[in-house]
């Protein structure tokens, strides 16, 4: 039923938005993804088989879309992560939050990682996805979502601790980044 | 266990290992600080990312993505679609609509945008049971020369029912809730948000009809909603405009586009459902 399918989506909305968010690091790129991904979905929902997860077929639109969008663009002159997340900082001048900077520093490391790893960053920490239906997802092997997924994150665990004014927790970061 | 790999540590930090190996390794790590140093990476990652784009769950969701969800076209081919016979009978039906619910000049945009949700068979497909037209839809809706209008327990649930309350099932098993009234835009005609609670088996449904001089009640939107459970069909009793049911956005939408400023009070609607819907004096 049309309708139900159209109910569920719009259910699953606020944690697409989120997803796109991760991706994309900016709000309003992550709703157009957000949209394309659905209008998509809807114009071939005939590939939908029924009684599987609508969720995981959504995710797979949204990274498809967003990896295509993606690489046109890094054809085209590259990425300015670094410049939208200045922005962000600068929105609230000096007065910028604890909480702001911790998003501006994991958004700015999730924006620096290679495509492959930013996906299964966004999967797997924001959305809660497990190995194996993220590998499911992306039709490649667990062994491969295990390894890259651990790859972005020491690299982003680097990048955390050392960005400046990082509050959050710096003793085991500080003893873990002399062990290196 | 023998040497552990990154990728073990990372999946202990995100939950992913079997009981015995979880055990394993939590014994390997309280005599280990080496590997407990080389965990950390895991846990503060998936910490910290996980609290950080946890806000986003909480922002309400755009207008517009709703909108496209309900209004974006799917295949034709696709077999719950609704035909183009149905489509065009829609597109009837919604003409007959429009100059129902704007008889005073609403502007055409408005207009538009509930034609809009009613022609995509996001509202309508719900009930549309093959492409020939239905005459009636288990007794609540009737196609009549000037469109949809509710018969039986939905029309009198609509008639007489405060909001909140729900009206008696009928033999069909179906009982309407009256969720709330408003006054439409551009007129002084009622319009009432209602839910259709059915037994177990069959669907639910959620909708918004408005009452024209003719005391008849025109339907504007009508959906399949997700089945209400147990706790909620319990809801007939509980406040005023607690909505008393799964949402249905695209009646919440079609009201919106048609409400003139806030819904009915409830004594407000008491008096004029005591009346006919007439206002009181004059």
């Amino acid at each position: 039923m049309v309708d139900e399918i159209r109910s569920r989506m719009i259910d699953l909305l606020p944690r697409l938005r989120r997803f796109a968010f991760a991706l994309t690091g900016d709000k309003d790129k992550a709703d157009d993804l957000v949209q394309d991904t659905c209008e998509r979905a809807l114009a071939h929902l005939d590939q939908w088989k029924p009684g599987t997860s609508l969720d995981s077929w959504m995710y797979r639109i949204a990274q498809n879309i967003w990896v295509d969008h993606h690489r046109s663009r890094k054809s085209h002159g590259g990425e300015n992560t670094l410049d939208e997340v200045e922005n962000l900082v600068g929105q609230d001048g000096r007065n910028v939050t604890e909480s702001r900077l911790t998003l501006a520093a994991v958004t700015e490391g999730i924006g620096r990682l290679p495509a492959e790893q930013k996906v299964l960053v966004a999967m797997v920490c924001v959305e809660g996805i497990s190995y194996k239906e993220a590998a499911g997802i992306l039709g490649i092997p667990i062994g491969t979502v295990m390894s890259r997924l651990s790859r972005a994150r020491q690299t982003l665990y680097a990048s955390l601790i050392e960005a400046p004014q990082q509050a959050a927790e710096p003793v085991p970061a500080r003893a873990a980044s002399r062990e290196r | 266990m023998g040497q552990v790999t990154d990728e073990i540590l990372m999946a202990y930090a995100d939950g992913e290992l079997s009981p015995e190996e979880k055990d394993a390794l939590e014994a390997l790590l309280t005599r280990d600080a080496t590997l407990r140093m080389r965990l950390a990476p895991f846990v503060v990652t998936r910490r910290e990312i996980a609290s950080t784009f946890e806000p986003t769950l909480e922002e309400p969701v755009p207008e517009h993505l709703v909108a496209a969800v309900l209004r974006a076209p799917v295949p034709a081919r696709t077999p719950v679609a609704p035909s183009p016979a149905i489509e065009n009978w829609i597109a009837r039906a919604v003409a007959a609509i429009g100059t129902t619910l704007f008889p005073h000049g609403a502007s055409f945009a408005t207009a538009a945008s509930v034609a809009v949700l009613v022609s995509t068979g996001a509202v309508l497909g719900g009930w549309l049971a093959g492409p020939s037209a239905p005459t009636e839809e288990a007794g609540l809706i009737a196609t009549t020369g000037s469109g949809l209008t509710a018969s039986g327990t939905l029309a009198r649930a609509l008639e007489s029912t405060p909001s909140g309350a729900a009206s008696a099932t009928d033999a069909r098993g179906a009982a309407v809730v009256p969720v709330m009234s408003f006054r439409q835009a551009g007129s002084d005609g009622i319009c009432r948000e209602y839910r259709v609670r059915n037994a177990a088996g069959e669907p639910d449904y959620a909708g918004l009809a408005c009452r024209a001089d003719d005391g008849v009640w025109r339907v504007a939107v009508h959906v399949e909603t997700p089945k209400a459970t147990a706790a909620q069909t319990q809801a007939g009793g509980t406040s005023y405009q607690t909505a008393t049911g799964p949402n249905a956005p695209a009646v919440d939408a079609v009201a919106d586009t048609l409400i003139s400023g806030d819904a009915l009070g409830r004594d407000e609607e008491k008096a004029l459902l005591e009346n006919g819907w007439r206002p009181a004096s004059s």
